[in-house]
């Protein structure tokens, strides 16, 4: 696979599925770097470099975020309506990686302006499968969008 | 001798003269007795021709000696007989002393008006009033004898007795209070039984009083009220307030009609009250029946809208929760079979392929277990939908997904009013079901389609499978009954109650028919609309 020189944030709580999803990636040679963080508070830190991740630099943007729906703290929806509200990172391209299939979550993840929206499946070999499609499509296929400059 | 002879000459002339004269007056009084009886007997035949009354005369022996052609027509006897028979046997009542009582009255010159029963010739008796007179005529007493049949008027009598004594009855039956009231508002006769049990007052207490029953303050509103009646209005069901007898208030609903005389005066008003007090009484339960039942119906709906969100969450959390163990499992799994592939043996890769297989056989069951859930929850959204094409997507899905040949029967055409999401799960549901029980077959076939059973339209799956034995049939849409092993045919068992419910939510029903090794079908109604061929028939 092609790669795309940009890193992935992971925003997982479940260390099993942390541990699963890199696998997953690692199987389909996505060899981009990933970063994860384990709630949906730390992970609008990263975004938007606060706290422990205050001397992070805010314009290196992951170039897709894979996120859970069920998260300590604030929920992915939640983290989902913060990313698409600020002008910094609306742009950038999120994942929902999930295990649920209610509807509900579905209407309102897309309603919020999420890109993809991926059941994970019990069966492994799926979701390696399903791995590869989004490693295919968000890292190699689509043109991530220009670097939008804060004005200060 | 001159003068003798004279003198009897004047004698004798006188004598003659006198005897002349006293002649002359005695035919001259038998003329005029005579002129009067001619009289007598004309008025008394005028009277006869006319009169429709019977009339008899008797003389002073209390013999009949005359009788009108009424007389006979009415006793039945000829005019010779009732001149032979005695009288008292043309009367049946009162008894003999007494009409001899009555004779020695009119011996005494007295004029009697009576009534009598009399009887005919053939035994029969009718009521009479008759009037007896004595008549001198020539110092010569008479009875004249009127009697009048008064049968008609005793059956008049009669039923108007009747009716008075029904009516009478109603009044004092009814259960309501009745009472009328004269012109000034005085009442007259009426009062009856139940008006005493409503007000408080008995009838000998009110009759010529002024009603007792309105308050001081309902005065001027009893007063309108009479007047309207009085000008001849009639007023039905007015809900009043009136007092009893000690004052203690009760509601009424008032109906007043004014009276009239034969010439249509107005004489008075009739008023019929109804007491209601226990209508009042259960109106009041009533509302507060529904107020409780209000209530209740809100603290059920917040009961039941908690539960339901209780359902969401734990369907929700399902979802999740129960997924991501399952997940790890299974891929924890497969990384142990492939990070430590040289330290397994072929046991411990069996194993292994167990462990995941069970994994994913629980993730099925999760997620059909959903779908059932799911399919009760959400809100039906019910269009007009062409079952004809839904069927072909149904088909054309479940085949990409199989990855097998089937040859499909879909007929153009088949329409539905119902929740097109819901209804493709079934077809879904059903095509899955056939696609596996004829995997067997070399040539599998899968049929959808209408049919009409009973008057009844019912659509239609059926396959060439292996069918199913009948007997069993009724345990095909309960969840989690399978009646084949699962190695053979792999599922959840919970595909058909999934049908069963999404039909059930359309208020149609299912019903399966099939024979071992002889194919299934699966019938469905969906009667929220009309299929098409009903529309043509319209």
């Amino acid at each position: 696979m092609k790669k795309s020189g940009g890193k992935i944030l992971l925003v997982e709580d479940n260390s099993d599925d942390i541990e699963l999803t890199l696998r997953a990636l690692k199987k389909n040679r996505i060899a981009n770097r990933i970063d994860v963080v384990t709630d949906g508070e730390e992970a609008l830190d990263y975004l938007f470099s606060r706290e422990k991740y205050r001397d992070r630099n805010p314009d290196d943007k992951p170039v897709v975020i894979l996120l859970d729906l069920k998260l300590p703290k604030i929920g992915g929806l939640e983290v989902l309506r913060e990313i698409r509200r600020d002008e910094r990172t609306k742009l950038i391209p999120v994942v929902i990686l999930t295990s649920s299939s209610e509807e509900q979550d579905l209407v309102t993840s897309y309603s919020l302006g999420a890109n993809s929206y991926i059941r994970k499946p019990v069966d492994f070999d799926r979701f390696i499968e399903a791995v590869n499609h989004l490693g295919l499509y968000w890292l190699v296929l689509n043109e991530p969008p220009p670097c939008v400059r804060i004005q200060p | 001798m001159a003068i003798i002879v004279l003198l009897t000459l004047g004698a004798f002339s006188l004598i003659i003269y006198y005897f002349h004269r006293e002649r002359l007056d005695r035919l001259r009084s038998e003329y005029e007795a005579l002129a009067e009886r001619h009289a007598l007997t004309e008025h008394f035949e005028y009277l006869t021709k006319y009169a429709n009354d019977i009339i008899i005369v008797l003389d002073d022996s209390w013999n009949i000696i005359e009788a009108n052609d009424r007389a006979i027509s009415s006793y039945g006897y000829s005019l010779g007989e009732l001149l032979r028979i005695d009288y008292g046997r043309l009367i049946e009542s009162p008894s003999r002393e007494i009409v001899a009582r009555r004779r020695q009255a009119l011996e005494r010159g007295e004029s009697l008006l009576i009534e009598e029963t009399h009887k005919r010739k053939d035994g029969s008796i009718f009521p009479a009033e008759a009037s007896i007179r004595p008549i001198v005529s020539h110092g010569i007493t008479y009875y004249q004898y009127i009697i009048r049949d008064i049968t008609e008027r005793k059956t008049a009598e009669r039923l108007l007795y009747d009716r008075n004594q029904h009516l009478a009855m109603i009044i004092n039956s009814a259960p309501v209070g009745i009472y009328d009231l004269d012109l000034d508002g005085r009442i007259k006769s009426i009062w009856n039984p139940a008006a005493e049990k409503l007000f408080g007052w008995k009838r000998e207490e009110v009759l010529g009083k002024f009603l007792p029953t309105v308050p001081e303050q309902s005065m001027s509103e009893y007063e309108a009220l009479h007047s309207i009646t009085m000008q001849g209005e009639s007023l039905t069901d007015v809900a009043l307030e009136r007092q009893r007898k000690g004052g203690s208030p009760v509601a009424i609903s008032l109906s007043v009609s004014p009276l009239h005389d034969q010439q249509g005066n107005i004489t008075g008003m009739l008023s019929i009250a109804v007491d209601m007090t226990k209508r009042k009484e259960m109106e009041k339960q009533l509302r507060l029946l529904n107020l409780t039942l209000e209530q209740k119906v809100a603290e059920r709906t917040s009961r039941l809208r908690n539960i339901n969100e209780e359902l969401e969450a734990f369907s929700y959390s399902v979802s999740h929760d129960l997924r991501a163990p399952l997940r790890s499992i299974d891929g924890f799994s497969q990384a142990v079979m492939e990070d430590y592939e040289d330290k397994l043996d072929a046991s411990g890769r069996d194993h292994l392929k167990r462990i995941r297989a069970a994994t994913q056989r629980m993730g099925l069951l999760i997620d059909d277990l959903l779908q059932l859930s799911r399919i009760t929850r959400v809100d039906m959204r019910t269009v007009e939908i062409n079952l004809s094409s839904l069927a072909s997507t149904a088909a054309r899905e479940t085949e990409e997904q199989t990855k097998r040949r089937i040859a499909w029967k879909i007929p153009e055409g088949l329409s539905a009013t119902g929740d097109p999401r819901l209804l493709t799960i079934v077809l879904r549901n059903l095509f899955d079901n056939a696609v596996k029980f004829t995997a067997a077959k070399e040539n599998p076939t899968i049929e959808f389609g209408r049919t009409v059973m009973n008057g009844t339209s019912w659509f239609y799956v059926r396959d060439n499978g292996v069918g199913f034995d009948p007997k069993y049939k009724d345990k095909l849409f309960t969840a989690f009954q399978r009646l084949h092993s699962a190695k053979d045919y792999p599922g959840t068992g919970i595909g058909l109650a999934t049908v069963k419910r999404i039909i059930g939510r359309h208020g149609g029903e299912v019903w399966a028919d099939g024979a071992i090794d002889a194919g299934a079908a699966f019938f469905f109604t969906i009667p929220g609309g009309r299929t098409e061929e009903q529309e043509c028939m319209q």
